[in-house]
């Protein structure tokens, strides 16, 4: 036995065994628990919601070699679930045993078990379904004269009648959980529970894309794949032409597990997890161990708080994973998970650097640009941290790739802006000039010692002349300490106030306060909405279909934001109006909206206050100036002007502070004066 | 290589390249500028990869030809800092590049001037020929509504469109879309559609506004060239499809006005000043004789202001982002402006001029 035979690994056959033979292990002095009980037990395992159903009938439609399935859904699954296939189908014998529990035409025995080619192998799920609903099969089997249906109700089972029926299977499951109210109770509303399905959906047809899928819902498509040729393919009928043309392909590997996919570049990262569909041996799995590698391989190149978009398909020998871990197969066991690990990692690796992922357009042939490339690395690597070139922080925060590094940076670069700023102002006792001319020169700026003419001469980005900064706040008098302002590597600004001075986030700060601004806006009265500017040409975005239906669930958010989008073929929108902040800060209407419809389709839960202060706390990040963006003086007086006004402003949505204050103490207790 | 060159005619050629060269770039050879001394001239070259410029000094007196690569901001630095020497010395050798001024000797090192990218060199004749300040002119009209950064459409660039004797230029950033027409010199060799990024509009605008002679221009497969008298300017075009622009501009108007162009922009910005970061918006009252204008911030306070305006067409309400009125008023020379609408969810159009046309799509104020 190629497992090591440890209960978790084959509970469920133990039961199967157990149940089959009439004997129990003498140790066990339970009594014997009435068939449709056991399997209302079950069901609470492989059932979760009708998704979990449409999951089960669909792989059972995969074993039966369907080459086109329908599912038709009432009521996001709560009412009725149909699936329709032209497989082999069932013989009245097949049907006879179809909802009893442990009844499997697929495996016979142990060895079959750890050997699994198949995606059922437990002879479970139907019986459990049938247990907690109407369930009805119609089949008739290929090159078989007639069909024959059978039904179960709450575990009741009716012999089969012959019935007219065309070759395949029809499963229908009615009135899910009518016989276990609290269990009903737990399902969602119907967007919700759809929202479900078609996540199952994709997860299904991802690795089969020469099957043809139809999802209706309550009469209306919802989604129609037909036969692909690959996996791109079926990614785009899914998700978009958008998607699959920025996919990446990893080259197939094949030493002992073989890694094949699709990656989407660093850029199309998104804020959830979700959209990483990884398949062994062509099941939806979530494993620890392969999202780690995800992780691993896009470090460096994205946010941390973004999720890289992939589709991986891993192959291995089936007596190498036990897919009989977890009763709706999600999770999987690895008999060698360093192999698998280590083999996937090289693989994203090597698709990462292979790309090049900044594409610019090149002047004529230019052997500098070959350089980089031909290393394969991509061109955009963050430059090496030196002394004396462009400070890092600039570099990194002009790279969207490289925001995860922005953290780092901003750390280092805070700290540089603190000596910076040391530098520049030393204290006044330093500042006495005994040149001959102090005292002719009279005009205050003269008195900018430290620093020489160059330097005092305004920068290009209209930043400070540092010489200013070092004179006595010269012309407002001396208790004006907030005269002295500069703005550092562009994304700081440094203030001397009465007592000391602060460092302030740009960013930071100007988002929390356009977060308040728009909050407040929203508070005025009960139908206030945000200025809303329409689109001369509406800009189209496409969404998978469970992002257009929570961007529809949550119209009336959107009408809030100044938001307007229309349908406009399949999941394709056109966003007609768009906040007039962000339309004016040049935000993307149609990135924004995505970036939306991911945010609502990924969590209902939240109440609509709450979700609408994520998407103002969204906005604000967007339309709030960036690191590395250069300030007039004027400006960055605005801010710290409006810092006083506002409340809370000490931390920006996220929580991060957007101030630090360094006092004359403190700075005394640094320099050893006190 | 050996030249000497006049300071004066050196910084500026220097300010001119330096717009091309990269701040931040990994690759340091990016970061400067290339001199190429031969047959009497020194050629300063710039690229950023994108973009290229290669700029004629004839202020000079060529000693030895050759070549030198060298930091950009280090000799921009230097000659800044030499204003007051009538010429420097550059020479270079294999090792370094020395400047000499009168009491002064910088040496820097430079890099392999062969690892400099290639910038494309404007040779035989151009597709077009017009006058540069017209040129310029026309980008002002337009450069201004590009998208600053844009996904979708192909319109972080400006649509360059010559046809027989007219060019024309338009540019949209998905909210505004702003077009001028102008005449060339002579009738076009051919015509050409292409879509030009702003950096280069924005070059050619800053070597043709002092320039009051005739440029070419020529448009090849994937890059466009511009000649002046002293700079040859390159660019690789923006690749994509630019927007059906001719279907965005409403063909009819139901309201039209006619304003003072400076009364008017003037008033927008005192209303502006009312106007919050977070929702820009100013509303326009048009009645038979005047324009009001109001705008309104909850914790901040109102203003409501007028400009006398003729109407033809019933009384019409309409807001915009002033910003977006502002913009195209500032450019706009001719003393009045006609403000055509026809209904406050459709586009409005403004006429000026000759030639020049702007689109604004209305906000809904909250
Ligand atoms: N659409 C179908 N076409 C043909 N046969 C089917 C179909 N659906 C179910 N069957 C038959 O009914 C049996 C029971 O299905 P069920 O889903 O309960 O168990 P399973 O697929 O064998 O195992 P698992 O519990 O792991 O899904 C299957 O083994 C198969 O023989
Ligand atoms: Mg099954």
């Amino acid at each position: 036995m190629p497992f090591p035979s440890d209960g978790a690994s084959i509970r469920p056959l133990n039961r199967f065994r157990a149940a089959e033979d009439g004997c129990y292990p003498e140790t066990m002095s339970i009594h014997v628990l009435p068939t449709p009980l056991v399997n209302k037990i079950a069901a609470g395992e492989v059932v979760e919601r009708p998704a979990s159903i449409v999951k089960e009938l669909v792989e059972n439609a995969l074993d039966a070699e369907a080459g086109r399935i329908e599912i038709a859904v009432e009521d996001g699954g709560r009412k009725a679930i149909t699936v329709t296939d032209d497989g082999i189908g069932m013989s009245p014998d097949d049907l006879k045993l179809a909802f009893v529990a442990h009844a499997t035409g697929k495996i016979s025995d142990d060895e079959d078990l750890f050997a699994i080619e198949t995606m059922g192998f437990r002879g479970e799920a139907l019986a459990s379904i049938a247990a907690v609903s109407h369930a009805h099969i119609r089949s008739r089997r290929r090159g078989a004269e007639s069909g024959y249906e059978v039904s179960a109700s709450g575990g009741e089972i009716a012999p089969p009648r012959p019935c007219a029926a065309s070759a395949g299977t029809a499963v229908s499951i009615r009135d899910l959980f009518y016989n276990t109210p609290a269990r009903r109770k737990f399902m969602r509303t119907t967007a919700t529970e759809f929202a479900h399905i078609s996540e199952q959906l994709a997860r299904l047809a991802l690795p089969h894309p020469r099957v043809a899928f139809r999802l209706t819902h309550n009469g209306r498509e919802s989604a129609n794949l037909p036969p692909a040729d690959s996996t791109a393919e079926r990614v785009a009928d899914l998700f978009g032409r958008e998607l699959a043309d920025a996919l990446l392909p990893i080259r197939p590997r094949g030493d002992g597990v073989s890694v094949a996919g699709l990656l989407a570049p660093p850029a199309a990262a998104r804020s959830s997890s979700k959209w990483q569909y990884c398949f062994v041996n062509g099941r939806y799995i979530r494993d620890r161990l392969l999202s780690h590698a995800l992780r691993e391989a896009y470090r460096g190149r994205i946010d941390v708080q973004r999720w890289p978009v992939a589709f991986i398909f891993v192959e291995i020998d089936p007596a190498d994973v036990d897919v009989n871990v977890h009763p709706t197969k999600i999770e999987v066991r690895f008999r060698n998970g360093n192999q698998v690990h280590g083999a996937l990692l090289a693989a994203l690796r090597e698709t990462l650097n292979r790309a090049n992922l900044s594409p610019t357009a090149r002047l004529g042939d230019s052997p500098a640009s070959s350089e980089g490339n031909d290393r394969g690395e991509p061109a955009s690597e963050t430059p090496p941290p030196s002394s004396h070139d462009a400070p890092s922080v600039e570099a990194v925060a002009h790279d969207d790739n490289h925001r995860n590094t922005l953290d780092d940076a901003r750390r280092h670069s805070l700290r540089q802006a603190l000596a910076d700023f040391l530098k520049a102002a030393p204290p006044r006792q330093q500042r006495l000039d005994f040149s001959p001319h102090a005292n002719q020169a009279g005009a205050p700026p003269a008195g900018t010692d430290a620093t020489s003419p160059s330097t005092a001469a305004p920068g290009p980005s209209g930043r400070l002349p540092l010489g200013d900064l070092g004179a006595p706040a010269a012309g407002h008098g001396a208790g004006d300490a907030a005269a002295a302002i500069m703005q550092v590597h562009n994304s700081y600004i440094v203030a001397a106030t009465d007592d000391g001075i602060i460092v302030v986030d740009q960013h930071a700060l100007h988002e929390r306060l356009l977060y308040n601004d728009l909050q407040r806006r929203l508070a005025e009265s009960d139908g206030t909405k945000l200025t809303s500017q329409r689109l001369l040409i509406p800009e189209t975005v496409t969404v998978a279909p469970a992002e257009a239906d929570a961007l529809n669930r949550r119209s009336e958010l959107l009408d809030r934001l100044g938001i307007e989008v229309q349908a406009f073929g399949p999941r394709c929108l056109a966003v007609q109006r768009f906040c007039a902040l962000l339309a004016e800060r040049g935000v993307g209407a149609a990135d924004f909206v995505r970036e939306i419809a991911g945010t609502l389709a990924e969590d209902d839960t939240t109440n609509p206050e709450q979700m609408l202060q994520r998407v103002l706390a969204m906005m604000a990040c967007k339309a709030a100036v960036k690191a590395g963006e250069p300030l007039s003086e004027d400006e960055m007086r605005d801010l710290l002007a409006r810092r006083r006004e506002a409340d809370k402003a000490a931390a920006c949505p996220h929580g991060r502070p957007t101030t630090l204050t360094l006092t004359l103490a403190e700075l005394a207790r640094q320099f050893g004066r006190s | 290589m050996k030249v000497i060159a006049q300071t004066a005619a050196l910084q500026e050629a220097l300010t001119l390249t330096g717009q091309l060269v990269a701040a931040r770039t990994p690759k340091p050879v990016l970061q400067c500028v290339k001199l190429v001394a031969a047959d009497g001239v020194l050629t300063v070259l710039a690229t950023d990869l994108e973009a290229g410029v290669r700029y004629q000094l004839g202020a000079v007196q060529v000693e030895q030809d050759g070549e030198a690569l060298i930091p950009a901001a280090r000799l921009a630095g230097i000659v800044r800092e030499s204003a007051d020497e009538e010429s420097l010395t550059i020479e270079a050798d294999a090792d370094a590049c020395h400047v000499r001024g009168a009491g002064s000797h910088f040496k820097i090192f430079g890099y392999d001037p062969g690892e400099y990218p290639a910038v494309a060199d404007f040779d035989g004749d151009g597709d077009c020929r017009i006058a540069s300040d017209a040129l310029a002119e026309m980008i002002s009209k337009t450069l201004f509504a590009t998208a600053k950064a844009h996904s979708h459409y192909a319109i972080s660039g400006v649509l360059c469109e010559v046809s027989g004797k007219k060019l024309q230029l338009v540019a949209t950033d998905g909210h505004r879309l702003a077009q001028a027409k102008g005449s060339l010199a002579d009738a076009a060799g051919r015509d050409v559609t292409a879509i030009v990024p702003g950096k280069l509009m924005s070059l050619i605008q800053r070597v043709a506004a002092d320039d009051g002679e005739t440029l070419e221009m020529k448009v090849e497969e994937n890059q466009v060239l511009v000649r002046t008298a002293r700079a040859v300017l390159v660019s690789t075009l923006v690749q994509g499809n630019f927007p059906k622009y001719s279907e965005v501009i409403p063909k009819e108007a139901t309201h039209k006005a006619k304003i003072n162009t400076a009364q008017f922009e003037h008033r927008v910005r005192q209303a502006a000043l009312l106007t919050n970061e977070e929702s820009r918006g100013v509303r326009l009252a048009f009645g038979s004789d005047e324009v009001v204008l109001t705008s309104r911030t909850p914790e901040a306070g109102e203003a409501e202001v007028s400009c006398p305006a003729t109407l033809d067409g019933e009384p019409l309400e309409i807001g915009f982002n002033p910003a977006f009125l502002t913009d195209a008023l500032r450019v706009i020379d001719a003393d009045e402006i006609a403000f055509e609408m026809s209904a406050s969810n459709k586009p409005a159009v403004i006429k000026a001029g000759t030639g020049f046309l702007y689109v604004l799509m209305p906000v809904d104020l909250g």
